[in-house]
Parts: structure tokens; sequence; C-alpha cells
């Protein structure tokens, strides 16, 4: 991490002793909430290289921090910052492994510790679940790693097989084969940590993937699974967030195809659709809201999330993976019919309890989704017929 | 053009203010939609009919959006901001409202779209509202609903594709400069052909219009029947002919089997119905498979004919699911098994039904003789032994027409109360425009 002078790190580093007396104080009562968590996205902002990507995360996770409440969640998520941070830039395989260890474990300890009252059992489980199959999965990938030492004597990332790397990365994301972790914790974890959890991880694995690492196998399996079990697996959930977790999957599955076919401006762009889309959907108070971020993830025109799917359908095609499309337009309707259903259930029905969401809590949150809105249906409008 | 649209972007917005008073969202909303209809009319009079191109083409900056109006286009257009007031004098409730003026300005903004992503967009947007229109508990059934979204977007799903190899091929979207290599024709074809199949139903793929038509409100129903079948048919005319004109002989043969079977199966399926709502759908699928028909036929007077017999067929239909409408107000089912001699308790209604009967056969005097004599006419131009088969078909829908205002209208009287004047003055303009375009024709 480079900074420009020695006294942005001085102030760097100040800012940050701040930070951390701030939180000891915070849990005395001594300081207001607000201030503390303003100063930790300044920090956040400030300790930032100079590029886009990172730049994208900091901003994310600025908008994510403004969901919580408490002391150790704020560090922890600096603390995780921290490692996507270094993750992004990372071409050494120790360093990779360390940043990702220390970004999943921050989630971990966040699930665990972030329950309140009578779902904290559930929350505690969810976190040992995670905790094991991806302690399961970076001690595979640590035994790998170790192995290519032995062999090569070298431990940069570029020119190693790159199989185990793909694995763990996968496995972090959610995609298919190794998904159940994912539809458990959806549903146990509290909503700001949902919200950090679909949509912060996969940024920053998306972002390395696609700028500092190549891969030289190809991922159609993963694909298929993950559009297929995304679209099937959801008709049976009772639950909401399950459900939403099934389309996380399908939506994964279509990010991989983007990557796949090496668009990784589609996955860009289909991401940062995806990531707004969340933000929206845990943060909703209105059926209207619902019903756009419904809309947008199953991929009707005019709202955004068409365009990310015609886009990536449009370079899949244009680098002919017709099968692949094609698997990709079937899911693409079975999806359909779960969004029409949680659509039917939210807007036809009439019961008393569903549709009337208590407006509630902050105003903090409801400015986040109505700017979110604003900006979600006419923003893709003009796109398509420029260029 | 674009005035119109601005018009209803702007009655949109206005109709979010007001949310408690119920009364004032009903005028708003009919004013709103009145004045596109004052607009059109205008477009109307400034149109230059001599003209075989388009008019009033707005590009917007460097972008292939595009908008413009031909005559097809043009009487569509003014067709649908007929029927729209129409509608909001049949609605209810705010929600309603909002979905209708939402799905005006989809509807407009796709009947003047050049660009062929637009196109796709815009009537793809006014699924969902279609979706929430037809699922509401009460009136509307689930099934129906899920029917028509997911036939709709499987038939948009292969267009997508299509979509993107139009565009790799001629480096963009829009029909006024799309000429397309005649190797790509084929399967750009194939996929146009997939989805307006669907939406202007053709014999396999028409499943959904029946339980749609049904299930869906009066004034959903109106809407349905009036414009939506005829995105269909200028997506035909606009979207396929100009652009793959080979493919369209090559696949007259199976277009003219699907469009014969489906003329046939819905005639004759008529007769075995129950539901009064069901014979009028299905009377719309035989008058859409005749347009089609007419469409491909491509013959000096098809694009004529086929869009005449869309007007006549939006003039007729509508005032039949109105009055099928007034129907289900009064006595709150549809099953034709319960009405009976309606001729003595409501007189005007009956007549008015009566009329519209007749206008639903193609009887002279009406626009739907006019048109399919038209249509029948350029059919004859290209493969004359359909054209007698059809001439001979047109007689089965005499058949359920009779039938059907035969089981409502006379026997044995159960009475109820007679038409009201707001309802008759629901139909009135549909009367008056039937009436007069059966007269004089233009």
């Amino acid at each position: 991490m480079l900074w420009n002078s020695i006294y942005e790190l001085d102030l760097c580093l100040g800012l940050l002793l701040l930070i951390f007396f701030g939180l000891f104080s915070l849990r005395n009562g001594h300081v207001a909430l607000n201030h503390i968590r303003f100063l930790c996205q300044c920090w956040l902002l400030m300790i930032t290289p100079l590029e886009v990507q990172d730049y994208a995360l900091c901003l994310l996770t600025i908008v994510l921090l403004q969901s919580f409440h408490s002391f150790e969640a704020l560090l922890f998520l600096l603390l995780g910052y921290v490692g996507q941070l270094y993750m992004l830039h990372s071409c050494n395989l120790v360093s990779f492994y360390v940043c990702l260890e220390a970004q999943t474990l921050c989630v971990v300890v966040l699930c665990g510790l972030l329950a309140r009252g009578a779902s904290t059992s559930f929350s505690v489980e969810a976190a040992l679940k995670f905790l094991l199959l991806s302690a399961m999965v970076s001690g595979m990938a640590l035994f790998w790693f170790s192995a290519m030492y032995q062999r090569t004597g070298s431990l940069e990332m570029i020119g190693q097989e790159t199989f185990w790397i793909l694995l763990v990365m996968l496995f972090k994301l959610g995609v298919a084969p190794m998904h159940l972790w994912s539809v458990d914790l959806y549903g146990s974890i509290p909503k700001s940590l949902l919200l950090y959890l679909s949509t912060a991880p996969k940024l920053s694995l998306f972002t390395f993937w696609a700028s500092s690492w190549h891969h030289d196998y190809s991922v159609g399996v993963f694909i298929l699974f993950s559009m297929l079990i995304g679209s099937i697996g959801a008709y049976g959930q009772p639950a909401l967030r399950s459900l939403f977790a099934y389309s996380t999957i399908n939506e994964i599955g279509l990010l991989l195809l983007a990557v796949e076919t090496a668009g990784f401006h589609t996955l860009y762009q289909h991401l940062s659709i995806y990531i707004i889309t969340q933000l929206l959907l845990w943060n909703l108070t209105d059926k209207r809201l619902f019903l756009i971020c419904a809309v947008s993830l199953a991929g009707l025109p005019p709202f955004a999330g068409f365009f990310g799917k015609a886009w990536i359908f449009w370079h899949a095609m244009s680098v002919q993976a017709f099968s692949l499309l094609a698997a990709a337009l079937l899911c693409t309707v079975l999806s359909l019919v779960y969004y029409l259903r949680v659509i039917r259930l939210f807007w036809v029905t009439p019961v008393h309890t569903a549709a009337t969401f208590i407006g509630s809590q902050n105003q903090t949150t409801l400015t986040s989704a109505c700017a979110i809105t604003l900006v979600f249906t006419p923003v893709m409008l003009i796109k398509p017929f420029i260029v | 053009m674009f005035i119109t649209l601005f018009l209803l972007t702007f009655a949109l917005s206005l109709i979010l203010i007001p949310e408690s008073q119920a009364y004032v969202v009903r005028t708003w909303a009919f004013i709103a939609t009145l004045l596109p209809m004052w607009a059109l009319t205008w477009c109307w009079w400034t149109f230059d009919a001599s003209g075989h191109g388009l008019q009033m083409v707005v590009i917007l900056g460097r972008s292939h959006l595009a908008f413009g109006i031909d005559a097809v286009a043009l009487s569509l257009m003014l067709l649908t901001t007929i029927l729209f007031p129409i509608c909001m004098m049949l609605l209810r409730s705010v929600a309603g409202f909002m979905t209708f003026i939402l799905l005006e300005v989809l509807i407009l903004g796709a009947l003047c779209i050049l660009d062929l992503l637009g196109f796709y967009i815009l009537f793809e947007a006014s699924l969902i509202l279609l979706f929430l229109l037809i699922g509401r508990a009460p009136y509307g059934s689930l099934d129906a609903a899920y029917k028509i979204v997911l036939y709709t977007m499987v038939g948009s799903l292969v267009l997508l594709p299509t979509l993107f190899m139009i565009y790799s091929e001629c480096g963009t979207t829009n029909v006024l400069y799309m000429t397309c290599a005649s190797n790509y024709q084929t399967v750009l074809g194939w996929g146009l052909l997939a989805v307006l199949a669907v939406k202007i139903p053709l014999m396999p793929v028409h499943l959904w219009l029946p339980e749609a038509h049904v299930a869906a409100p009066t004034a959903g129903s109106v809407l349905l029947a009036g414009v939506l079948l005829k995105l269909g048919g200028i997506g035909f005319l606009r979207f396929m002919l100009p652009v793959v004109p080979e493919f369209c002989v090559s696949v007259f043969p199976l277009v003219s089997t699907l469009c014969l079977i489906s003329f046939l199966f819905s005639t004759l399926s008529t007769l075995r119905q129950i539901d009064l709502k069901k014979i009028v759908a299905y009377s719309s699928i035989a008058h859409m498979s005749l347009v089609t028909l007419a469409i491909f036929s491509q013959s000096e007077f098809s694009a004529y004919s086929s869009s005449f017999l869309m007007i006549a067929h939006g003039l007729v239909s509508p005032a039949l699911f109105l009055i099928v409408g007034i129907l289900y107000d009064r006595a709150h089912t549809k099953y034709i098994l319960y009405f009976s001699g309606l001729g003595a308790s409501m007189p005007i209604a009956c007549t008015l039904f009566f009329l519209f009967t007749l206008g639903n056969l193609a009887f002279p005097l009406f626009p739907n003789f006019i048109a399919e004599v038209l249509c029948l006419v350029s059919i004859f131009a290209v493969h004359e032994l359909l054209a007698y088969v059809f001439c001979v078909c047109q007689v089965l829908a005499a058949a359920y027409g009779f039938w059907a205002f035969n089981r409502v209208a006379h026997g044995i009287a159960r009475g109820p109360s007679d038409i009201s004047r707001t309802e008759f003055h629901t139909i009135l303009p549909l009367l008056i425009g039937v009436l007069w375009l059966g007269t004089k024709p233009m």
C-alpha cells in the first residue's frame, strides 16, 4: 500500500488510534455513535490507494458501515476492509491466503456476535457452519500452496496451477456445488450483516479475479450448476431470505458467465447493478420498492437488472458461447416464476401483515434506499442506445 | 408525438401527489388520458397521407433511438388513445389508475419506436403491470397471470440473442438502417417470429389469451384486446417485413398453415364455451390470425387491409368486452347459462350487443366486413386456395356469434336492470367509431 507521503501515513495512523479510543469510549457511553462512524468512514476513505477499484470497494464499505451500530461491528468491518484491500493487490500466495482469511474470519466473528435476543442461537449456529466449512476449504488450499512451494520453491501466483485458488474463491462467493453455507447463513444473520455479506466479499473477489489474476480453467460446470440450482432451488423455500439466497446464487452464476467469456466490463456493470439491488432489497420500507427490486432481479425491462443481464448475454453471444447462453436464458425463465410468486405475495393477497412495513428505524437507511431507487430505474435506459 | 409521451409522464408524476382523495385522482387520470387523444388527433390532422414513409421522425442525439409514425402506427395510436379514456371510466382504485397510465406510456412508446431493442424493452415492461392487473385476487386468476407473463417472456428471451445478432450484423437496431445479409435471415426471422407469434396469438402459443382475457378486469380486457394484440401486428409490419423479407416469403407456408389452424380451431372452440368472455376472446384469436395472414401475404393491399382489420377489431372487441362487463356487474357471473331473456329487460344493451356481434361476424355496414374483404383480396393475390378456404370458414364465425346472442338475449326473461347512462357513454365512442368506419372507411 503506497501512501503519497509520510504525513499522510502519520495522519492515518493517528486517526486509527483516535478511532480505537473512540470505540472504547463508545462502549462506555461517552461518545455518540454517529461521530465515531463518521470517523471510521473518513479513515476508510483516506487509506485507500488511488485506484478506481479500491475506491469502489471503499464507497461500498462506507455505505454499508452506515447500518451498523455496535463497537465490535465497526472494528471488525474496518479490519475486514483492510484485508480485502490487500487481497485486491496481492500477487503472492501467502498474502492472498492471509488476506482472504482475515476477511472471512471477520465475517464469521460478526455473524456470531451481532445476534440480538431470540435469534442468538441461529446466528451462532450459522457462524459455526461457516467457520467449519471455510476453515476446511482454506486448510486444503493452504496444503496445496505449501505443496506448490515445495515443488517449485516460489510463492508467486503467476505461473502456478491455479485450481485451488479458484476453488477457494468460488467457495467464498457461494458458487453452486459449495453453496450450502450461504443458504443457511442468509436466513440466520441480522439484516445489516446480510447486506455486508452479500455485497462486499463478492465485489472484492470479483475485482481480484478480473484485475489481478488469470484463471486457466474453465468455470463452465460451475456456471451451469449455479444457475440451475439457483433457479430451481428457490421453489420450495418458505422464507424470503433463503429465496433470495438462491437468487444470489443464480446471479453469481451469471457473473461467472461474464468472467468465463472474458467480458469484464459486463461483469462490473452487472455486479454494480446487483449490489445496488441488494442494498435496496435489504433496506426496504415499501412494497413498491420491493417490486422494483424483484423485477430488476428477474431481469424484466425497463429496470436496470435487465440491462445487466442483456450485456452479459450479448458478450456471451459475441464470443459464441451458445450452450451456456441457452442455459442462462432457460434459467432466467425458471427464476422468473418464483420472482412472480413473491411479487404476488406482496401485492395481491390482502393479508394484513405482509404489505405494510412498519416504517423503520433510521433516517439514514431510508435516505440510502431512496437515493438508490432514484439511481436505479432510469440510469440504464440511456446506455444501450449510445454507441 | 414526443409531446404525447411528455404529457403522459407529466400526468404520471401528478398522479403521485393526491393519493388520499380518490375523486380528484380519478378526474385527473381521465383528463390525463384525454390529452394524448387530442394531441394525436392533431397529429392525424397534420399527417400527409400521400407519402409512403415515416413522418414526425424524432431521432435522439447521436444514439440510435428513434421514434416515428407511419400510417399504420398513427391509426393504432389513435385507437389506443381513444380506448384509454374508456378504460379510465371503468377503473376504481388509485393503483388501477397508476397502472393504466404507466401502460399507456409504454404502449404509445412501443407503437411509435423505430428501434427494435426499444420495442422489446417497452413491450416487456408492460408484462409486470399485466401480471399485477390479471393476478388480482377477487376477480382474476393467478394461473392466467403466470401464463401471460411466461409465454411472452419465453418468446422474448428467444428474441434477445437474435437482437444481439442483428446488432453485431448491422451495427444498429434502428429499423431505418437495418438491411440484413441473407445468410443470417433465417435465424433473425425465427427469433422475431417467436416473440411476435406469442403476442398476436398464433396457434401453438395462443393459450394465454383466453385465460388472460377472462381473468382481467373489464378495463384490462378492453386494453388487452384492443391494443396489446396490435403490438404484435405492428411488430410484424414494422420489424419483420422490412428487415427479413426473404424469410417472410420462405416461412409463408408455415405461417399460413398456423393461421388457418388457429382460425378454425378458435372459431370451433368458441361453440363449446360457456363463459361469455372466453367467447369474445377466442374470436379475437380468429381475427388476429386473419391479420397475420394478410400481413404475410405481402401483396399490394396487405399493410392497409391488415391495419384496417386491426382497427376494426380494436373497436368491436373492446365493445363486446364492455357489454360482458356490464352483464358481469349486474349478475356477478359470466356463465352463459345464467343469462337468458335479457332482450326483455335490457333492450338498449341488447341492441348494442346485437350490433357489435354483427360487427364481430363481419357483417356488411361494419368495418370488419370491409377489412376482411380487403384481407381476403390480399391473400387471394398470393394464394387462391387459401382465400377460398377462408371465405368458406368465415361463415363459421356467424355460428358462435348468433349462438351467443341467442342464448343471452332471447328466451325466458330473467331480467337485471337496464344499462345505465354512464355505461352507455363508455360504449358510445366505440359505437360511433364502428358505425362511421363501417359506412365511410378511409
